[in-house]
């Protein structure tokens, strides 16, 4: 079962890599022009000759095996702009990124839940509503607008986070958590209400079902039914629902790595872009692609461990 | 079923991630390398100065006394992708060039050209032999000796075809470079040229042994050495003890990307950062008053918006449809709300800007706003109303560029043209008029030029097979190179006059103005200066005791 799906996961990234790399190609521009950056009189010759110094000017499968065969030696290129390899620039960014995104799922998860429990208490009550409310404007704000925002609240106003500056954890934990706060609280404030708004229409569903107003019968009090049995028969969808946001977060790490400057892989995605840095993007797409099919594989296997049926069915089948 | 949902979500995620990563590189982040800074050095030979004197710095006026140590964190929006200063192409490297580095020689704040690794030269008469003489016991960070044999691979280097350097054009009449004596190098020159010592400021000496490694532990003479780099994120220097010069004031410097206009304004006003560069001209009025903030511009503006045609294309290979074009721009309309006022008109669509010593008015034509002009030269070039142009820009990036297309194509429109405004991120606008030589009928391309006050490495930028405009005018070139081989100042001056005649009546390239490169610096910095071209100095800066 994991083989097959291991199977399909490496499958996919193949289709990926391939769609990323004649897509990038596709562009018009390439790094070996954008390096030049309108440099005067550089002749033509000297062009071709830098572009095939690059390898640009073999032909595109042979470009692809070329990459594809560095990839399984582990060697994924270099980038055109400097003499860092591949697997460095990304070093340099993968934790801050992974960092970012792990710090900024808890957040979500921390406001959501309880916002969710609180919700479902009297639905349609003040609670309820006003959460309500929050959550649509928490969803329809741009993120790089809560980030200016809260930067300007609490950095500029009050002066009690910075707005800039990125400490490795490494350096100090601290440090590293101040400079963190704000970007993670950022991203948390886009993907809290959409956890919030699943889990409560979850769990409103739920406490319809029979088995609650059993619970009830059989004496449960409120606190424990809303926890014990709802929140647990809510979760295996919620979970289903939080990788997706996983996914969706890591693309909203583009824009917020560059509004609170932070060494990322999204911020390092984006400047690779606009240069047409190949070898650099196509690595980037490809990390990121592999970091969204393992969310989905680690949300099946959590999925199995918290629903009772499909663990009863695994056992049988 | 379930997979063939998971491959589609792989695809669409890496889709989004494609989609982010494309608006967000031409949205709002001003990357990389919209201008060719093409010749870049501000240098004035002091002894070559004409009268009038000329300076295109500005310090910041220091009230407070300076203390020692300290580190400040400077903001820039492009990121330094890479450290060698040959292959530079994003200006913010340049803020690294006297940080890391040095020169034979150096331009100082009022645009003189002093010495630097180099205590003194001399040209032979022809002006085309030139002997330096370099400073004794200067060495490299790593600790060993600079000699002149290090002046000579350096050059050579730069001389290579392949290593495509934007000095190119300044240093393409050396013909050889020798190590004459120990502590002396000759350079002989294919073409006299009067100003060598200027030509020369941006080549910066480095140690060629370690150019394999340059990127991660770069090896020069200058007064700071890098501690930790991630490229186009940050970089951090440290003082270098081993600088000839003596320590510099500070203990640190990092320079950040700053890729966000709003979170980096606001890191300023946070005082996260301590010296935004090249901030957006929109914002320059805000700090005006500030307590806090105070701008640091250059004094003599040399940065100058360049909109190219293809001259040997229709409509405008006909000289008579470029001079409609200068005269169909609203540079006062441009300057007030596309540069919000930060700058100097240009009424003769002049490179030199009118405060540049070297410019001189005379007999040259004015091309102030003239709608009926204009009409009547496009009809004898044959645009007719109803035709249509296209102004080729950026997206996102220079705002500037998009505003200024917008005032022309309501001033065309005026006239019955229809000027067709497209904008492209930064790779696809290369692609279509760079290098020169290229085709591109009835497309105006924004783009502008960084350059110095010295006339011989701004209109150079004009001479063929560098602008991208494909100009090739023999007399241009014959004026010009007249002017390089004067040593005599005045008469220098006069040589200048007559090339500023050929470009106004020629029109090669439109210049509306030159613009003003803005730096926000904390009041409780000292010593920061920018030159014309909008580099920044860092050298002397250090906190003070406010």
């Amino acid at each position: 079962m994991i083989l097959r799906r291991l199977a399909v996961s490496i499958a996919m990234l193949a289709a990926v890599s391939a769609l990323i790399f004649v897509v990038l190609r596709l562009l018009p521009g390439d790094p070996v022009i954008t390096r030049l950056g309108a440099t005067p009189g550089i002749s033509p010759a000297a062009i071709a000759e830098l572009r095939k110094d690059a390898g640009l000017d073999d032909p595109i499968w042979v470009q692809y095996a070329r990459w594809v065969g560095g990839m399984l030696h582990g060697d994924f290129g270099r980038s055109y702009f400097n003499q860092y390899s591949v697997t460095q620039l990304i070093g340099q960014r993968l934790p801050t990124t992974i960092e970012l995104t792990f710090l900024s799922m808890l957040l979500a998860v921390v406001l959501a839940v309880p916002g969710a429990l609180l919700a479902v208490r009297r639905p349609g009550g003040i609670v309820d509503r006003l959460l309500t409310t929050v959550s649509s404007a928490g969803m329809a704000l741009p993120s790089f607008i809560v980030g200016v925002l809260l930067i300007v609240i609490f950095a500029v106003k009050w002066g009690v986070l910075p707005s800039t500056g990125f400490v490795p954890l490494g350096q100090s934990l601290g440090g590293n958590l101040k400079t963190m706060i704000l970007p993670s609280l950022t991203l948390a404030i886009a993907a809290a209400p959409l956890l919030l708004r699943f889990l409560r229409a979850s769990l409103l569903e739920v406490l319809a079902a029979p088995f609650i107003r059993t619970a009830r019968g059989k004496g449960a009090s409120g606190p424990r039914v809303l926890l014990a049995h709802a929140l647990r028969n809510s979760l295996t969808p919620a979970v289903t629902m939080l990788g997706l946001i996983i996914g969706y977060t890591l693309g909203g790490t583009v824009i917020i790595e560059n509004v609170f400057g932070l060494p990322g892989l999204g911020a390092l995605a984006v400047d690779s872009v606009s240069k047409r840095d190949y070898a650099v993007l196509q690595s980037c797409v490809l990390l990121i692609s592999s970091m969204f099919i393992l969310t989905t594989l680690l949300v099946d296997i959590v999925t199995g461990v918290l629903d009772p049926r499909l663990r009863v069915g695994r056992r049988h089948g | 079923m379930r997979h063939r949902k998971a491959l589609i979500a792989t695809l669409l995620s890496a889709a989004m991630v494609l989609a982010a990563c494309s608006s967000g590189g031409s949205g709002g982040s001003t990357t990389t390398s919209g201008g060719s800074s093409s010749s870049d050095t501000a240098n004035q030979n002091s002894s070559t100065t004409p009268s009038g004197g000329s300076s295109d710095t500005a310090a910041a006026t220091p009230t407070e006394t300076p203390v020692s140590g300290g580190s400040i964190t400077v903001g820039e929006a492009g990121g330094i992708p890479q450290l060698n200063p040959a292959i530079r192409t994003f200006a913010a490297e340049e803020i690294l060039f006297p940080l890391l580095w040095n020169g034979l020689t150096k331009t100082d704040q009022d645009g003189k050209v002093v010495p630097d690794l180099a205590t003194s030269w001399k040209a032979s008469d022809d002006q085309k032999t030139w002997t330096f003489t370099l400073r004794d016991g200067v060495t490299f960070s790593d600790g060993s000796a600079f000699t002149a044999q290090d002046v000579v691979d350096t050059f050579e280097y730069y001389l290579k075809p392949t290593t495509a350097t934007q000095e190119a054009n300044k240093i393409a009449t050396i013909e050889s470079v020798k190590a004459t004596e120990p502590n002396t190098v000759t350079f002989t020159l294919k073409a006299p040229n009067a100003l060598f010592p200027s030509a020369i400021v941006w080549i910066k000496m480095m140690k060629m042994s370690a150019l394999s490694t340059i990127d991660k532990d770069p090896i020069g003479t200058g007064p700071f050495v890098v501690k930790d780099f991630v490229p186009s994120d940050h970089l951090t220097l440290v003082r270098n003890d081993k600088y000839f010069g003596g320590p510099a004031p500070l203990d640190q410097i990092k320079i950040v990307a700053t890729n966000d206009a709003a979170s980096a304004s606001s890191s300023l006003a946070s005082g996260n950062l301590d010296i935004l560069w090249a901030l957006p001209l929109s914002n320059v009025a805000q700090y005006k008053n500030s307590d806090k903030i105070s701008i640091v511009l250059p004094k003599t503006p040399s940065q100058w918006p360049s909109w190219e045609v293809d001259t040997t294309s229709p409509p405008f290979n006909n000289v008579k449809a470029r001079q409609a074009l200068a005269y169909v721009v609203d540079r006062q309309q441009v300057l007030d709300a596309a540069y919000f006022g930060e700058g100097e008109l240009s009424p003769t669509n002049d490179p030199l800007g009118t405060s540049n010593p070297w410019f001189s008015a005379n007999g040259l034509t004015d091309y102030s706003y003239n709608l009926n002009k204009a009409k009547e030269l496009f009809a004898e070039a044959g645009v007719k109303a109803g035709d249509t142009l296209t102004w080729w820009g950026i997206a996102g990036s220079y705002p500037e560029w998009n505003t200024s297309g917008q005032i022309l194509q309501a001033s065309l429109r005026q006239i019955g043209i229809n000027l067709k405004i497209e904008n492209n991120d930064i790779a696809t606008w290369v692609a279509k008029f760079y290098p020169a030589g290229k085709s591109y009928p009835g497309l105006i391309v924004p783009n502008f030029q960084s350059t110095p006050v010295e006339p011989a490495f701004s209109i150079n930028f004009l001479l063929k097979g560098r602008c991208e405009c494909n100009w090739d005018d023999a007399n241009f070139t014959a004026a010009y190179n007249k002017a390089l081989a004067e040593p005599d100042a005045d008469k220098r001056k006069a040589d200048w006059a007559e090339v500023q005649k050929i470009v106004n009546e020629q029109v090669p390239v439109i210049v509306p103005l030159q613009s003003n490169v803005a730096t926000a610096v904390s009041k409780k910095i000292t010593g920061v200066w920018v030159e014309g071209g909008g580099q920044l100095h860092l050298e002397s800066v250090s906190l003070t005791n406010k």
